[in-house]
This record gives C-alpha cells, structure tokens and sequence, in this order.
C-alpha cells in the first residue's frame, strides 16, 4: 500500500477533499453560469472573518465561520434581488467589509498566527472526523437540492426573468443556492484553505463547460474534474511537503488549461474539416 | 373575469399605469387592454416603454401607480403560468458558454413543479419534440443553443415557450438580429398559432410594415398609449409623429395574401 494511504490523517484528509471536489463544482456550476463567481470569493472571505472570531473566542471557528457565511449568504441575496444594490457591489461590500473585521479582530489576538495558518492555506493534517461527518451530510443536503430542484436552478442560472414567468419561486432557489454555497465553503475551508475554497467552485467547472455538451454532462465532467484536483493535489501535497490547497487548486488549473487545449483542437480540427467539404 | 361587448377574455388588462426606473417615468398613464385570440403587435420608438410594457403585464416590474391584471388576476401572486409563454430578447453574444443543449432549453420550459426525478428526465420527450418540430428546430436538439445562430436561438425560445401549449405568447423584439429570412420564417409560424391555433400573440416590434402586415390591433407606445387600434386605421402622419421621421407605409400586396 503507497505511504499515502498509511496515514489516517491522510485517508481522512483524501475523503474530505474528495467531498470538497463533488460539493464544489455542483453548486459552483449553477453561480457560473449566473455569472456570479465572485460570490465564492466573497463568501470565503466571511468565513475567515468567522474563523477569526471563533478563535480569537476560543470557541468552535467551523461554527462561527458557519453562521457567518450563512448570514452573509442571504444578507447578499437580499440586497441583489430587492434591487437595494447590483449583485456585483453587494458582494464587494460584503467582501471588504468582512476582510476588515478579520483583520482587525487578527490584529487584536495574540497567538492566532500558527491556527489561522491552517484555516488561511488548507492542511492536510486539518481534516477531522467532525469534519468529514459534516461535509458528508452537506453532500447528501447538496445532491438533493440539486437532484430536486435541477430545472429550477438551471432555468434561474439562464435568465431571472424567463425563470419567474415559467412559474419559478426564483427568490427560495437562490436563496437555498447561497445559503448551501456559504455551508460548502465553510466546511471545505479546512482542506483547501480560505484563499484558495472559492477556486474549487470555479476552476474545476470552466473543466466541465470545455468538455461536455449538455448541463447534467457538465455538472458530472465538473464533479470528476473536481474530485481527480483534490485527490491528485493532496497526494503532491503529502509527498512533496508543500500546502495542500494551493496544491489542489494547481491541479485543477492544470486540467483546465489541458480542458482548453481540447476544445481548441477539436474546433481547429471542425474548422478543418467543414473547410474540406466546402 | 373581465370581458368586452362580445364577450371575450382580456388576457392583459393595463389601468392608467405609470412607472419610472428613477425620477424618470418609463410609462405613464398608460392603459390598454389586449384581448383573447388577438395579434396584437407593440410599436413605438426606443425609450418608448415597449419592454417595459410587457415586464409590467408579466409581474416583473410592478407599478409605481394603476391596475395591471393578467388573465384578470394581478400578476403578484398569479399562478396559472403554463397559460402563457414568454420570449425575451435574443442579447448577441450571452450565455455563450451556457452548457445546455436545445432539446434541455425546451424541456425546461415544460416545468410543472419540484419533481425528486427532475434531473433523471429525458429532453426527447414528445411534448419538446412538438415544441420543436413547430418552429422547424428539431434537427438541432442536441447542439448546444451557443451554436446557434441568433434566429435560431430565437426559435428555439419561441419552442421553449410553446411547449406547455400556452394561451398567450408574448415576445419583446423577437426579430432584432435576425435576417430576413429567418424574420419571415418567425412570423409565418406566429401567423400560424393565431390564425389556425386561436393563440393570443402580444409582440413588441420596431418593424412597421411587418406588424402592419400581421398583427391584427396595433398599440403604438410612446411612454403612454398614442393609438390603438387595426393596422388599417393607422395613418403615415402618426407614423410618422409617433417615430419622429417621415413615415410611409408600403405593403406589397403579395405579402397580404394570407389575410
């Protein structure tokens, strides 16, 4: 058996980021689409300024990090849909806003540098079983959500307008949408780091989109991309001693530069080919 | 439910309505009323209120003052949808990496509720292959809708909203963009499902001599109702008026065989 595979912390810790690789780019798909991937970004960000609090607490920083971004989530969706702000301000101003209370709350703890190192880059030896039991029902949660709400999701992440004149309850979808989006980054943070979580909504998707025609063959091309960066960039990480998240994120980056290079020969080649016929 | 002299359904009903984005009124005072079975087609300069016209009838945009009734009952809280179709605006360029394929887009439109099995249910179903055989789009159904071209994304819209065979359909510029053949293959099909179908069709358009050659009323729009009424009745000089350039309408009698 590979060393790898020896360790439990690294068995734990492969579960965990393959979890992270299904969770990720199954609801990552439906923001990208609505041309929303900053809302990864941003609600990372909430969840460091969660994670400083509970530490700088002494109290469960998964927790805090947790009702933070779920906060965040729906106070974002509120004031996208009521028209209060464009989606895209919203999120800046949730983005910064919570980035500054982290700082500031980091600045006035003493000894939070070496916890916060773990939460900030991802670890391998971060993943606990807590963890994965909750990442795991999150993962049930998720693939019932989208499993059930399929159509509503895709029709939404299409056009908002179409969505509400076929009858959709658009505001309830997007809202399900941020609010599980907010748990799957909180709880993947451990693994992949808070820089570095919203790219393994992103990334891994731009993967599926290149590769698969048809919405449910992009959602699994996304999902197998996601899983193979996890699992590949854990295993790098392990053996060549370096942090795990940007490990995983630089995988996934790999296959997507390789997902483009596939879409480009295959249209060089259409191209090619339809020229001949003429 | 309310209904005129002879009876029939007003599909939209809208009562001295007014709205603005900002301190600038998009619509104002407006009122009309579009009845079952009509080919009524929207005409009025750009800013005039046309789109804003029909997100306000759909309940997407809601009044800052008036009545607006669909199917006589206020669009907030209207729950009857499969009773109307929507085709928005073809914008060149989006959705460019939307994965779906056309045979998915229609099928989406046939939503009837959450459903445990919604993502295990085929697109090929005879419902989207109806759909699409009516605006002579099923050869296409496994292409992604970015392949298209912007007339063909259009029927494939116009596909998605029929497929719940709708009393009513509503397109907000369906022809910008398109060529003049795939213009003439739009309306054919639109002539077909009001004249043979009974299909209400409510049309925002700046192609006047088009609409004047289909559309059975005309409602001319310039932030609030300039005139309503048959095509016939329209007049160059209010055209003319309503458009700010001289207007003059020449209708090949060719093209008036079908009415």
């Amino acid at each position: 058996m590979p060393a790898v595979f020896q360790y439990e912390f690294m068995v734990r810790a492969l579960i965990g980021g393959m979890l992270v690789g299904t969770l990720g780019p199954t609801l990552g798909m439906f923001i990208v689409l609505r041309r929303f991937s900053l809302m990864a970004d941003t609600l990372s960000h909430v969840a460091l300024m969660g994670v400083a609090v509970g530490l700088a607490t002494h109290t469960y920083p998964t927790a805090s990090a947790l009702v933070a971004a779920t906060v965040a989530a729906v106070v974002i969706e509120q004031l996208r849909t009521r028209g209060k702000l464009p989606g895209d301000v919203a999120l800046a101003v949730v983005l910064y806003g919570s980035l500054a209370v982290a700082v500031v709350v980091i600045s006035t703890s003493e000894g939070l540098n070496l916890d916060l190192f773990g939460f900030l880059f991802g670890s391998v030896l971060g993943t606990s079983t807590t963890d994965l039991w909750l990442l795991g029902g999150l993962a049930v949660a998720v693939v019932l959500f989208v499993g059930v709400f399929f159509v509503e999701l895709a029709q939404a992440a299409y056009d908002d307008d179409l969505a509400r004149v076929n009858g959709i309850p658009i505001g309830r979808i997007n809202l399900g949408l941020a609010i599980l989006t907010g748990a799957t980054i909180t709880l993947s943070m451990r693994v992949v780091g808070v820089l570095l979580v919203g790219a393994m909504l992103i990334v891994p998707v731009l993967v599926g989109l290149r590769l698969a025609k048809g919405l449910r063959a992009a959602i699994v091309a996304a999902v197998a991309a996601g899983v193979a960066s996890a699992f590949g960039g854990l295993v790098i990480a392990f053996y060549a001693d370096v942090a795990a998240g940007g490990t995983i994120v630089l995988v996934a980056m790999a296959l997507l530069v390789a997902a483009q290079s596939w879409a480009w020969l295959r249209q060089r080649s259409r191209r090619a080919s339809r020229a001949q016929r003429l | 439910m309310s209904t005129d002299t002879r009876g029939r359904e007003a599909v939209i009903d809208l009562r001295d309505v007014s709205f603005g984005y900002g301190p600038t009124l998009a619509v104002e005072h407006l009122s009309l009323r579009i009845d079952a079975g009509e080919f009524a087609a929207v005409l009025g300069p750009n800013g005039s209120g046309k789109s804003t016209l029909v997100k306000l009838a759909l309940g997407l945009l809601r009044p800052d003052a008036g009545i607006v009734r669909l199917f006589g009952q206020d669009p907030v809280g209207f729950t009857a949808w499969d009773r109307l179709g929507y085709v928005p605006q073809v914008v060149t360029g989006a959705w460019r990496e939307f994965p779906a394929t056309v045979g998915e887009m229609v099928a989406h439109g046939a939503y009837r509720g959450p459903s445990p099995l919604a993502v295990f249910r085929r697109s090929d179903r005879p419902e989207v292959r109806r759909a699409l055989d009516a605006v002579g789009m099923v050869h296409v159904s496994g292409l992604r809708l970015a392949e298209l071209s912007v007339g063909q994304q259009q029927r494939v819209l116009l596909a998605r909203a029929l497929v719940r065979r709708p009393e009513l359909i509503l397109l907000d510029e369906p022809a910008a963009g398109v060529d003049a053949s795939g213009e003439e293959q739009l309306y054919a099909i639109l002539r077909d499902l009001n004249r043979s179908q009974g299909m209400t069709v409510v049309l925002v358009s700046h192609d006047i001599g088009a609409m004047l050659r289909e559309a059975t009323t005309i409602a001319c729009i310039d932030r609030t109702l300039v005139k309503h009424g048959p095509p016939h009745e329209l007049t160059n000089k209010e055209l003319s008026s309503l458009y700010g350039i001289p207007v003059d309408i020449l209708i090949h009698d060719a093209l008036h065989e079908h009415r």
